[in-house]
């Protein structure tokens, strides 16, 4: 209740607040220092505050790039609207959009967006292109080498092209085989999905229990040798299963390398968004 | 390395400002510390036939056995857990067949760091998900991952 | 009810008459004000900032600072909290000011738990001869530094040295006597397995131990005198040295258990009911 009466009281005040503060160039020019400190969100709803009696395209397009620096992609699209066609920074926003996009996984509108660009002929075409060809490397689509390569230039290329060799061949292990190579030697099927360490500690508990189980059926303990006899199956059982998963998880992080690789990459490239020096 | 140097470069950057790139509101921190200790969870409720007779074993291991011989399983979920839950989510035959795989890898004390995610509580996380051999069931985590 | 709409109405002539009065930039101060009173943090620091960047001449530069820090500290973001109360620290009027701003500094550690660098902080102002008159505060706010670092004793006496009768020193006092030894719970587990668990009121986990270690040491040690060296070996490595081993870690773990439980409960009570001026 106290604080409720205050807050009310405060809004009365932020009336009486100076206007020397509020009027919109005062309020440009908070919002320009907040962005160059880092303080993004502040900086952003400044200019949002800004824009609702002002138009201007650059504080649009920084209002943008504040979010897009605190990855508030779903921002970045609701406010990339305002831009508008005869804006200078229309093609950099488009572009913020595309990126956001991308990041967001959300590949048919990324589509819809990358053809405007490409169909305004957009300054950033090139950039655009440049991302497209790594949607085709996340899809489930198949393209030629030559078109994936096509947009980067010579310093690239070849990192490019063995993101493309990974993603066509991709050293995946055969569960099956795993399992089939356990089935054989306890503990390959391991070694096979790149458990070293698995494979031997395999190899050795079930050879253990087979080894105890035939000495006791030699000592004619019965009883001792049907019990180490009956581990030594599950152990052997178990290391079939195992070696299956291992491989199927070895897949799963190849998958996983990839996609992640993909976007250490893309990070290094700030996602091909071109720097902008607003703070000297 | 190349992602750590990454990671290090784009750390005192971010750093710097994240705080204030989420509305935040006021709150209070309670003076009191957190456990660190392992809760065990002894009911029975939700359980088949087969589940409480898993359950039932096992809490008896734990009470006469694992409680009292000292911390000695380096995962998350413990081994114990990890037959409970492969119990629950699949048959008996699956489920001794992952607990016997589980107790090989248990066994083997080289490079766990390098194949399994560190859990908060310094376990090595191990959950059964990524064992039972079905469409889709294993979400890669990578080791260098911390889960909470 | 009545005192609230008191507080209120106060707060409303504070700030009618601020709401009229001089500069621009005293209003833009009493807005942010406002806007802290109300908990309002995150925005009263935007406000604060504004006041900050539109103040050429730096008058607001010590109290704007010292608030955007207490602002951070209502929403338990006491790393920023820090760096504010540093810069407002920089930018303090009067010895007085410092030492406000430094104990605000502490308070923060102490929070988040950085004991050291609260200690440390509280040693340099106990040196520094400017702050003779203060030593009570500084006793104070080493009290609870010590409290939250599990130092109930050390707590205590520093509470003493404000006053023998102290609420806080009976407080600290108290939780001390009821802290269990984690050495003697495991020294006793040592000697004779299970004794640190009763020592901790766990009795059938004492018990258990006890059982299996007296099963193991006499299978062993059978085994070793009927000359079945392998079996010995066997069972004293992987059965008896396993339990008994976890018996020590079991009684090393009650005692924490136990002492944690003790220890929550003391620091609840000082959150909750103690009156006094927390960090």
């Amino acid at each position: 209740m106290k604080i409720i009466s205050i807050l009310f009281f405060c809004y009365s005040l932020s009336f009486a607040q100076s206007q020397l503060f509020n009027s919109p160039q005062e309020v440009k020019k908070f919002a320009d220092y907040l962005y160059c400190e880092f303080d993004y969100l502040r900086a952003a709803e400044e200019y949002q505050k800004f824009l609702r009696t002002d138009k201007n395209d650059t504080v649009i397009f920084k209002s943008v790039l504040s979010y897009y620096m605190m990855d508030r992609f779903s921002d970045v699209l609701n406010f990339s609207v305002s831009s508008s066609r005869n804006f200078v920074f229309y093609d950099d926003t488009q572009f913020l959009k595309l990126i956001s996009l991308f990041r967001l996984n959300m590949f048919n509108e990324f589509d819809t967006t990358a053809a405007l660009i490409k169909m305004i002929g957009s300054k950033l075409e090139t950039n655009s292109e440049k991302l497209i060809r790594f949607t085709f490397l996340m899809r489930d689509s198949i393209s030629s080498k030559g078109f994936i390569v096509s947009p980067f230039d010579e310093t690239e290329k070849t990192t490019i092209e063995k993101f493309y060799d990974r993603k066509q061949n991709p050293h995946y292990k055969s569960p099956l085989l795993a399992a089939v190579f356990s089935s054989i030697i306890p503990g390959s099927g391991k070694v096979y999905a790149d458990k070293l360490g698995d494979g031997i500690f395999a190899f050795l508990t079930t050879g253990v229990f087979t080894f105890l189980a035939y000495d006791n059926f030699k000592a004619d303990h019965k009883f001792r040798g049907w019990l180490f006899g009956g581990l030594a199956g599950l152990f052997y059982a178990g290391n079939i299963y195992g070696s299956a998963a291992a491989a199927q998880i070895f897949n799963a992080g190849v998958q996983f390398n990839f996609q992640n690789d993909i976007q250490i990459y893309l990070t290094k490239k700030k996602h091909y968004l071109p720097e902008y020096d607003f703070c000297n | 390395m190349v992602k750590l140097f990454f990671l290090l470069l784009f750390f005192p950057v971010v750093l710097l400002a994240q705080t204030d790139w989420q509305k935040w509101e006021k709150k209070d921190v309670s003076y009191q510390r957190t456990a660190p200790f392992l809760e065990r969870d002894y009911s029975l409720s939700g359980e088949d036939v087969f589940g409480s007779a898993t359950k039932i074993f096992i809490n008896t291991y734990w009470v006469l056995f694992s409680n009292l011989d000292g911390d000695n399983c380096p995962f998350n979920p413990t081994c114990s857990s990890f037959l409970h839950q492969a119990a629950k989510r699949t048959n008996p035959v699956k489920a001794v067949l992952m607990f016997t795989d589980r107790f090989t890898r248990d066994m083997n004390p080289f490079n766990r760091g390098s194949n399994y995610p560190v859990h908060i509580a310094g376990k090595f996380y191990d959950p059964v998900e990524l064992y039972l051999l079905e469409e889709n069931s294993v979400h890669y985590l990578s080791p260098s991952h911390m889960v909470q | 009810m009545i005192f609230a709409i008191k507080r209120a109405t106060l707060f409303l002539s504070i700030f009618t008459t601020a709401a009229f009065s001089q500069t621009a930039l005293q209003q833009q101060h009493d807005y942010a004000i406002c806007l802290y009173n109300s908990e309002e943090y995150f925005d009263a620091i935007t406000e604060f900032k504004r006041l900050l960047f539109f103040d050429g001449k730096n008058e607001f530069t010590f109290e704007a600072n010292s608030m955007i820090g207490k602002s951070y500290k209502a929403g338990a973001k006491f790393d920023d909290a820090i760096r504010y109360f540093v810069l407002a620290q920089i930018a303090a009027p009067s010895k007085d000011k410092v030492f406000e701003t430094q104990i605000e500094i502490i308070r923060c550690n102490i929070l988040r738990r950085t004991t050291d660098r609260a200690l440390r902080i509280l040693s340099d102002l106990e040196a520094d001869p400017s702050f003779i008159n203060n030593k009570a505060e500084i006793n104070y706010w080493r009290g609870w530094a010590l409290m939250f670092d599990d130092r109930w004793k050390d707590a205590a006496a520093e509470f003493k040295k404000i006053e023998k009768a102290h609420p806080l020193n009976a407080i600290a006092e108290n939780i001390n006597e009821q802290i269990y030894s984690v050495t003697l719970a495991k020294s006793l587990s040592y000697i004779i397995p299970g004794a640190g668990q009763f020592y901790t009121g766990h009795y059938f986990s004492g018990a258990l131990s006890l059982a299996w270690n007296i099963l193991w040491g006499y299978l062993t040690v059978n085994a070793f005198i009927g000359n079945r060296i392998f079996d010995g070996l066997m069972v004293g490595n992987l059965l008896w040295f396993r339990f008994y081993r976890g018996n020590i870690q079991n009684a090393e773990k009650f005692a924490l258990e136990e002492n944690l439980k003790i220890i929550n409960n003391g620091l609840k009570y000082l959150q909750n009911e103690y009156n006094g001026e927390k960090p």
